[in-house]
C-alpha cells in the first residue's frame, strides 16, 4: 500500500493544484509512514512540512482549498483527529455549507494497533463529522469533491493489495 | 478625508443596529464595532484590495473591506452578525480566533501563486487566550508570508479585563514583529475603547460607572488618537 500510495501521489503531483501538507513528510524523512518519500525531492514546491500544530493544519488546508488548491494533509496518527475537529466542524464544513465555498481536501490518518502506546494507536471510528466523508484506504478518497477523512491501517502499509 | 468619513459612516450605522436591536426588529445577538471604527478602516484602507478576516465585532471591518452597507445590514438580521462573508474580499466566525489558520493558508496560496496580496487578520485582545492564533502567526512566519494579524485591543474579554486574564503586557509580547511591513508576516496592537457592551444584550454591570459614562464623551478625544493612527498609516 505505501508504494501504491506514492505512485497515486505522483501521478496526482504532476497537477499544481495539489499540495501534500504533513509533519516531516519531506526528505529524507518523508513522513512517519514513509509513504511521501521522495516526493519533494521531485516534486519541492507542493511537499510542505508543518509545525506540531494540527489545528492549524486543517485551517491552512481550509485556506489553500479557499484558492483553487487540493490540499492531502497527513495527520500522523488518527488519534490526533481530535485536536482538529473545531476547524474541521466550525470552520471546513460551515464555510462549505453555509456559505458554499468549495472546499476540497483530503485528511490522511494511520490508524491501527502497533504497541505505539494508547495515544497513538486508537480506531476513531467514533468520531463522526457531519458533512465529511470518511473512507478506509481507497483511491476514491482523492477524487476532489468535498472534504475527505481517509483511514488507512498500519498493518497494511507493507502489504501489496488495496 | 475618506478614511474619516467612512469610519463616521460605519458609526452611524452600528448606532441604527443598536436602535433597531432595541426596538425588538433585530432578534438573538449583535457585537457592535463601535469605538473601533478607525482603526479598522485605516488599516483596511491602508492596502490595496486586501483579503480581510474579520474578528467577533467586525461589521465596521466588512464595510470597510466591501463598501457593501446594505449586505451589512441583511447578514445581520439572518443571525450572521459574527459570520459576515463577501466573497475574495471578508470573512468572519464566531469562533475566537478560528479563521486564524485560515488566513494563513489564503496566504500561503497567495505565495505558491506568485500574488502580491496582503491578507489581513483582525484578531481581539481576548483571543490570545486561544492555541490556534498562536500556531497561525508561527506558521506564517516561519514561511514569511505575506499577512498582517491586527489586535484589537479593547481591554475586555466579555466582562474580563486585561489584567485578570493575560499575565504578560500586549505590547511585550510582539517585539519581534515591530511596525507595519509590506512582504512580511507582522502584528499591528491598536488600543481601542470598547465604547459598548459586549453584546447588545450585555448591560455593562461589571465597568465602573464612570468609564462608560467617559466612553460617552470621549468622542473627541478618540477623534484625535484615531488621527495620528490615520496619519501613520496613510501617511507612508
Amino acid at each position: 500500500m505505501r508504494k501504491k500510495l506514492n505512485k497515486l501521489f505522483r501521478s496526482l503531483l504532476e497537477d499544481k493544484q495539489y499540495l501534500l501538507l504533513g509533519q516531516s513528510i519531506r526528505d529524507p524523512f518523508g513522513g512517519a509512514s514513509k509513504v511521501t518519500r521522495g516526493l519533494s525531492t521531485k516534486y519541492d514546491s507542493q511537499v510542505i512540512d508543518c509545525p506540531i500544530s494540527e489545528s492549524a493544519m486543517i485551517g491552512i488546508s481550509t485556506g489553500l482549498s479557499m484558492q483553487g488548491f487540493i490540499p492531502i494533509t497527513e495527520i500522523m496518527f488518527a488519534d490526533f483527529l481530535t485536536l482538529c475537529v473545531d476547524q474541521l466542524f466550525n470552520i471546513a464544513v460551515k464555510l462549505r455549507e453555509i456559505h458554499g465555498i468549495d472546499i476540497k481536501m483530503t485528511i490522511r490518518v494511520m490508524e491501527g494497533v502497533k504497541e505505539y502506546g494508547p495515544t497513538h494507536n486508537q480506531n476513531m471510528d467514533w468520531l463522526r463529522i457531519p458533512g465529511i466523508t470518511y473512507f478506509r484506504n481507497e483511491q476514491s478518497a482523492y477524487t476532489p469533491k468535498g472534504i475527505n477523512v481517509v483511514i488507512e491501517n498500519k498493518d497494511q502499509y507493507d502489504s501489496n493489495n488495496r | 478625508m475618506k478614511v474619516l468619513k467612512l469610519a463616521y459612516l460605519i458609526r452611524a450605522f452600528e448606532n441604527e443596529i443598536q436602535k433597531q436591536f432595541k426596538a425588538g426588529i433585530i432578534k438573538g445577538t449583535v457585537h457592535l464595532s463601535i469605538g473601533q471604527e478607525l482603526v479598522d478602516v485605516g488599516i483596511i484602507s491602508a492596502y490595496k484590495n486586501p483579503l480581510v478576516f474579520g474578528n467577533h465585532r467586525s461589521h465596521g471591518q466588512y464595510i470597510a473591506a466591501t463598501k457593501d452597507i446594505v449586505g451589512c445590514y441583511r447578514q445581520i438580521l439572518s443571525n450572521m452578525t459574527q459570520h459576515l462573508y463577501y466573497p475574495d474580499k471578508f470573512l468572519a466566525t464566531g469562533i475566537q480566533g478560528g479563521l486564524c489558520a485560515v488566513a494563513v493558508g489564503n496566504a500561503l496560496a497567495f505565495k505558491l501563486k506568485g500574488i502580491k496580496r496582503k491578507v489581513l487578520c483582525f484578531i481581539g485582545d481576548g483571543t490570545l487566550g486561544q492555541g490556534l492564533f498562536w500556531e497561525s502567526l508561527n506558521f506564517a512566519s516561519i514561511n514569511h508570508l505575506n499577512i498582517t494579524f491586527v489586535i484589537i485591543d479593547n481591554g475586555y474579554s466579555m466582562s474580563k479585563t486585561q489584567s485578570e486574564i493575560n499575565i504578560q503586557k500586549i505590547s511585550e509580547l510582539f517585539n519581534v514583529y515591530d511596525g507595519l511591513s509590506e512582504t512580511e508576516c507582522s502584528v499591528v496592537h491598536r488600543k481601542v475603547s470598547r465604547l459598548c457592551g459586549h453584546s447588545c444584550n450585555d448591560t455593562q454591570m461589571y465597568r465602573p460607572k464612570d468609564e462608560v459614562l467617559k466612553n460617552l464623551l470621549t468622542d473627541k478625544k478618540y477623534a484625535q488618537e484615531a488621527e495620528q493612527i490615520i496619519s501613520k498609516l496613510i501617511g507612508r
